[in-house]
């Protein structure tokens, strides 16, 4: 075998969907390259026992019991806890910082700086020094005994107001659109034309579990249980962080076993996770340091705010023909500290034959800056142009659905929006009047979905353990995390499936960088990363224990399979157990490893571009309806329906869990999240969760999925991430219901009952 | 009276003595390693840290109750028995208990962070008689990953409850007795008197000691600023203080009755608690808190003062000084300030007896349920015949105390809620108040709402 290398002549398999909304089968034959010695490729035709069943989360048994170790959790004899003292002011300078006298004060066992004299405050709530002692009581006496002074410059916490935001005003962007001959031609020509402004407030991830962790030496060896989704990219911060105290990335290792959330805000040991190793390496004792809710609130990032001014066109086919798009992301402090600045992102599939120009700036204030969360830029933009699209079909006498319709470039959710709109009844529900006067309305609205990132090989490749052990169980390993998502579950069944075990045989570790190196759980490329090497390894063990079972038989192993619990050969089959006694002591070990995606060709050989179906996004729709109360102007989601293109289903339960998560974060922010800063103190005013609203189990509505399972040819598995892509339709989706419910938009999220109020009104005076 | 502060937990006896009395249950349990009960805002909101006490239920039966073991001092739950996630068990040793099970198999969890505490609250219900709506039932826990769905599913998925099921048969025996409690500990002491006059008699000679009902007000905020409290005074264990007595034309709800206990024995008595209890917190923060506690706070939020304040309610307040009465409408001095003295306590709530001819009370909010009011209005009107004797219109939010529109209410009088009457009362309410903007609702919303909550009112009880 020539493992690494392209299988010659490559090979064939099914790509796509049977036919779903009474569509037709959307089937692609493609020649794709496996590399030799890899598992062979699933595809559209493959039958699964184990992949796509409705197993149980494999971890939900310690979730269930409390026994599930997160790393607020750990606790070790001798173990101090820890906090940072933060900044008071939101842009200045430290000009004096004093810790001697919190050092003398009972029961503190270290004080360090965080901060150096002279370096610039950014924000209220900049790290500034941190205490580790035996209880928080004492430490919080301590921190009181800090003197830290400032040089305090004047702060702008609004975006809005910062030098650079444009001009608006009653909502509207004053600042006039910047020529262009062409887009000004094109609108000029447009049957009818609209021109808007919206906007989206600062949302904070709000996982419960918050940021930090333990920290703990054995000389210069550093061992951090840290709540984070990304374990080996801590591994790598903490090192070069340590590196002039003689700590090598070699004697670091992070734990991550369970880890209580993260949404984008975790991918980094931050600020806290560095001091807590200070502290405990100071202390010469383990240091536990979580923050509480109001640092996590104020200092872990947020999904930053936007400002989106859109103007377009259709001609008299309803056809898109001009698309102006700009927006601004009240990104905080400077916009690039770690991740994603204020990008707001824009649908593509419905100006493919438009005149399209985007363009983005990034609003600096002096805020804690922004994170990556869920779907980075999505769910803002999204909102922005759904909401755009139904004012514009609206004045175009065109229904929204078929408006999508006419200008949706993408096949696959041209099926989904059929789909979907049979399901949820949509031409009833948009027919049905509300009765005039009433306290009352209902309204229906719908909006899209599309995320772009597949899985990713890594560099260098990721990797996945399987051993088999003599008793017969299995194990899978690596050492990224499961944040949630169930990677855990998908290296159980997927191994399984390989192996043809049943699943409870299967031991999935995750989350200890002493395991293979993954990736970071992001842009959901988490699944289908890992999925194929968790194959490969599968496969690779297997051809080990072929090779024990052939000898034992005395059959070549080439002719050994296994399936159903059995290993042999057709005539000989083996009880696994028995098969696996061959082994001995020392288990079967093997590495897989993430290929590179595959090459797709067609029948003409050609290689398939990436806007073909099943190449690179991945599709979704979803519908909402809503009650709105006309006299307090509270909105209810009562209903709401996620088609979604979820690639191979590996679990089903949990797959689903992910999309209904995500519609009701969606209808979160959509109705209740905002963070509220003092323009006066730089302070957050609702840095709780008192004050910071987030769907509560009695905002849930009806909720429906349609998992819409796509083998997508991209690697052996052609599974696809599930975090962003149901995230970014159903803030929209629910803004687009209330705009049909009372006749108005609303042009800013969150919609709260003040400003459907507002709207009424401004509508009863026309 | 006991010198320490030893509990039964999971069925085993624990010691907590020499533990700093400002530690809450939930740093105690896991500081000592048992960290099944999570900690995530540590102010009440998202039941993470969810655990169950068994509470008298009658005299002879006892019943689960889950609560915030962020907001209840160690002390607290002195002599009293709790369990965890950790001590459920099914009818076997090692068998999960029927709720973890359905959470498993509904795939309840993701991260799995919130699982304990919704798995607490699951645990009461399942025992409760009758058993709470499933929703209802887990209005206090915040899940930031499921989306809720499965977590319902699990929950109206689970069957009677089993004979021979080991938690149900404790619940045959009495709850343990709340007693009298002194201790020290950390610098700090804390008592629990069981009779009004040792809890006067500690009031007067520490009017500064931390003054402790229910604590969801109180231990948020010591949560949230940190202080080490040097002395606590709980007035959880006097039976004069607790408990609703119908003394002639009144009734007597003692300031630490809680608002379980005032829905459970008033709710079909007074329709406006009915009203509002259901819209007040979470069951978990209602299990604690108390209407005295409330009043106490003296927040222009609060919800019980809107509805004190429209059945012309009087206060009983104690002190070694002796008794006295203070009507409602008098105890608001000012922005989070009642009439209370340094010495004093709140002893008990009176309400007429003589129900409204209708009632209502709405709670405006960001969002409809599980949240605190931005505005809140409760409205009492009793009718002569057609037209109205007397009327109330008390509001929460529209001011630095909770207030009443007198002058509309005046305009009522004599006359029928009709069309006329409507506009004339909006109109004198509409200018009554100046509220202020905040995080909940912008000041023009709030002013709005006094009017259209007026408007409300006609709507559902004209006749
Ligand atoms: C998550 C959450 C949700 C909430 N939702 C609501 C809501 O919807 N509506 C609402 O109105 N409130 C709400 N609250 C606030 C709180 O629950 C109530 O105000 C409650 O009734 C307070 O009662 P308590 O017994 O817990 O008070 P405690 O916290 O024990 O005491 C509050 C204050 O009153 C004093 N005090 C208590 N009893 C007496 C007495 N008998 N004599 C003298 N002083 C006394 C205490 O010293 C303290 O200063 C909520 C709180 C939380 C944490
Ligand atoms: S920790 Fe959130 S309610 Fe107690
Ligand atoms: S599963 Fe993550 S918070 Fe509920």
């Amino acid at each position: 075998m020539n493992a690494g290398q392209p299988v010659p002549d490559g090979v064939e398999i099914t790509v796509g969907y049977r036919g779903i909304g009474g569509r037709p089968d959307r089937l692609e034959t493609r020649t794709v390259d496996p590399k030799e010695g890899d598992a062979p490729p699933w595809d559209a035709n493959t039958k699964h026992t184990f992949v796509g069943s409705d197993h149980d989360r494999v971890d939900g048994l310690a979730k269930a019991t409390g026994r599930a170790k997160y790393s607020y959790d750990m606790t070790f004899p001798g173990m101090l806890h820890g906090m940072v003292v933060r900044s008071t002011i939101a842009r200045g300078k430290l000009t004096a910082l004093d810790l001697d006298e919190a050092k003398q004060m009972p029961g503190i066992a270290a004080v360090i700086a965080l901060k150096e004299v002279g370096k610039r405050v950014r924000f209220v709530g900049d790290a500034i020094a941190a205490i580790a002692g035996v209880d928080h009581h004492r430490v919080r006496d301590a921190a009181e005994r800090i003197k830290a002074a400032y040089e305090a410059q004047e702060h702008v916490v609004d975006a809005l107001q910062s030098a650079e935001a444009p001009v608006v005003s009653g909502g509207v962007i004053e600042d006039p659109w910047p020529e262009h001959a062409d887009l000004d031609k094109a609108l000029a020509a447009a049957k009818t034309a609209h021109d808007a402004t919206y906007r989206t407030e600062v949302q904070t991830h709000s996982s419960l579990e918050t940021h930090g962790g333990v920290a703990k030496w054995t000389g210069n060896d550093l061992e951090m249980w840290c709540s984070t989704q990304a374990t080996f990219g801590v591994r790598g911060e903490l090192a070069e962080a340590l590196k002039e105290r003689g700590v090598k990335a070699a004697s670091v290792t992070v734990h991550a076993e369970f880890v209580g959330g993260g949404f984008g805000s975790k991918f980094g040991a931050g600020i806290e996770g560095l001091a807590c190793c200070l502290l405990a390496w100071e202390a010469k004792a383990p240091v536990k340091l979580m923050l509480d809710r109001f640092e996590e609130h104020t200092t872990t990032g947020n999904r930053p705010s936007a400002l989106i001014q859109i103007r377009a066109g259709v001609d008299a086919d309803g056809k898109l023909t001009a698309w102006d798009w700009r927006s601004f992301g009240g990104c905080g402090f400077n916009g690039r500290e770690r991740g994603s600045g204020g990008n707001a992102a824009m649908p593509d599939y419905y100006t493919r034959d438009a005149k399209v120009r985007r363009d983005h700036k990034d609003l600096a204030a002096d805020t804690d800056p922004a994170r990556p969360m869920r779907a980075p830029g999505h769910p803002q933009g999204w909102f922005g142009a759904e909401l755009f699209l139904d004012e514009l079909a609206a004045k175009a006498g065109l229904d929204p659905l078929e408006f999508r319709l006419r200008n949706d470039a993408e096949t696959i959710r041209q099926d989904q929006w059929r789909l979907g709109a049979e399901k949820f009844g949509w031409a009833a529900l948009r027919a049905r009047k509300n009765e005039a006067g009433a306290r009352f309305v209902r309204g229906t609205g719908l909006a899209s979905a599309r995320w772009g990132q597949n899985g990713n090989p890594g560099r260098p490749p990721h990797g996945i353990t399987c051993r088999i052990h003599q008793d017969g169980t299995v194990e899978s390993r690596t050492g990224a995390q499961d944040i949630g998502t169930g990677l855990k579950t998908v290296l159980t069944l997927l191994t399984a499936e390989e192996l043809g075990v049943d699943p409870r045989h299967v031991k999935a570790t995750a989350g200890h960088t002493s395991d293979p190196s993954g990736p970071a759980a992001g842009g959901s490329t988490t699944t289908p990363s890992l999925a194929p090497a968790v194959r490969h390894a599968a496969f690779l063990a297997k051809a080990q224990l072929a090779e024990l079972v052939g000898k034992h038989l005395g059959v070549d192993p080439a002719e050994i399979v296994c399936g159903g619990g059995t290993i042999g050969s057709a005539a000989k089959p083996m009880p696994w157990a028995e098969a696996c006694k061959l082994i001995g002591p020392n288990p079967i070990e093997a590495r897989g490893q993430r290929f590179a995606n595959y090459e797709q060709r067609d029948a003409d050989k050609k290689v398939i571009p990436a806007t073909r179906p099943f190449s690179s996004t991945q599709c979704g729709c979803q519908f909402a309806e809503v009650e709105v109360d006309t006299w307090t102007g509270l909105v209810r989601v009562v209903r709401m329906l996620g088609v979604q293109d979820c690639g191979l289903v590996i679990a089903k339960k949990l797959a689903e869990s992910q999309v209904l998560g995500a519609m009701i974060q969606g209808l979160s922010y959509a109705l209740h999240e905002q963070r509220i800063m003092d323009a006066t103190s730089g302070r957050m005013l609702n840095g709780d969760f008192l004050r910071y609203k987030i769907a509560g189990p009695r905002d849930l509505p009806e909720l429906e999925v349609v998992m819409h399972s796509i083998a997508n040819g991209h690697d052996n598995v052609s599974a696809s991430g599930l975090g962003e892509p149901p995230s970014v339709a159903a803030p929209a989706a629910v803004a687009n219901a209330v705009f049909h419910a009372i006749g108005v938009p609303i042009r800013h999220l969150p919609i709260t009952p003040d400003k459907v109020l507002a709207a009424l009104e401004a509508k009863k005076k026309g | 009276m006991s010198e320490g502060i030893a509990f039964t937990l999971n069925g085993e006896r624990v010691d907590g003595a020499g533990v700093d009395p400002n530690t809450t249950l939930l740093h105690f349990l896991r500081g000592s390693g048992r960290t099944g009960t999570k900690e995530a805002c540590a102010e009440g909101e998202c039941g993470a840290c969810a655990v169950a006490c068994v509470v008298a239920d009658g005299d002879a039966r006892s019943r689960y109750q889950v609560v915030n073991s962020c907001l209840v001092l160690l002390p607290e739950v002195a002599g009293a028995e709790v369990w965890t996630v950790e001590g459920l068990r099914g009818l076997a040793n090692g068998e999960l208990h029927p709720v973890q099970r359905a959470m498993v198999e509904h795939g309840g969890s993701q991260c799995g962070y919130c699982t304990p505490g919704f798995v607490m609250t699951l645990f009461a219900r399942h025992y409760a008689r009758p058993r709470p709506d499933a929703r209802s039932a887990i209005a206090g826990n915040l899940c930031r990953c499921t989306g809720y769905r499965a977590i319902l599913a699990a929950a109206e998925s689970v069957s009677e409850v089993a004979a021979g099921d080991p938690h149900a048969a404790r619940l045959e025996r009495p709850a343990p007795p709340v007693t009298a409690v002194r201790f020290e500990a950390g610098g700090a002491s804390y008592a629990r008197p069981a009779t009004l006059a040792e809890a006067l008699a500690a009031r007067a000679a520490h009017p500064d000691a931390a003054l402790l009902a229910g604590g969801t007000d109180l231990v948020v905020e010591r949560n949230q600023d940190g202080r080490h409290r040097e002395r606590w005074l709980s007035l959880g264990a006097i039976p004069e203080l607790s408990g609703i007595d119908e003394q002639g034309a009144e009734f007597v709800i003692g300031a630490c009755t809680t608002w379980e206990a005032i829905e459970a024995q008033l709710g079909s008595r007074v329709p406006l608690f009915a009203q509002l209890i259901p819209l007040f917190a979470s069951p978990l923060i209602r299990a604690r808190a108390t209407i005295g506690g409330n009043l106490c706070t003296a927040s222009p939020v609060g919800d019980a003062a809107p509805v004190l304040l429209a059945l012309d309610a009087t206060l009983d307040v104690a002190s070694v000084r002796g008794r006295r009465r203070v009507p409602v409408s008098e105890w608001f001095t000012g922005h989070r300030r009642s009439a209370l003295a340094a010495d004093e306590l709140l002893a008990a709530v009176r309400i007429p007896n003589s129900p409204p001819g209708a009632g209502r009370f709405f709670k405006v909010s960001k969002r409809e349920l599980d949240d605190i009011s931005s505005v809140s209005g409760a409205f009492a009107v009793w009718f002569d015949g057609g037209v109205v004797a007397r009327a109330r219109f008390a509001y929460g939010g529209v001011a630095a105390t909770p207030v009443r529109a007198t002058a509309a209410e005046a305009l009522l009088v004599g006359r029928r809620m009709d069309a006329a009457s409507l506009r004339d009362c909006r109109a004198a309410a509409a200018g009554a108040f100046a509220p202020i903007g905040d995080v909940r609702a912008s000041a023009g919303y709030r002013a709005a709402m006094v009017a259209e909550l007026l408007a409300k009112l006609w709507h559902e009880v004209a006749p």
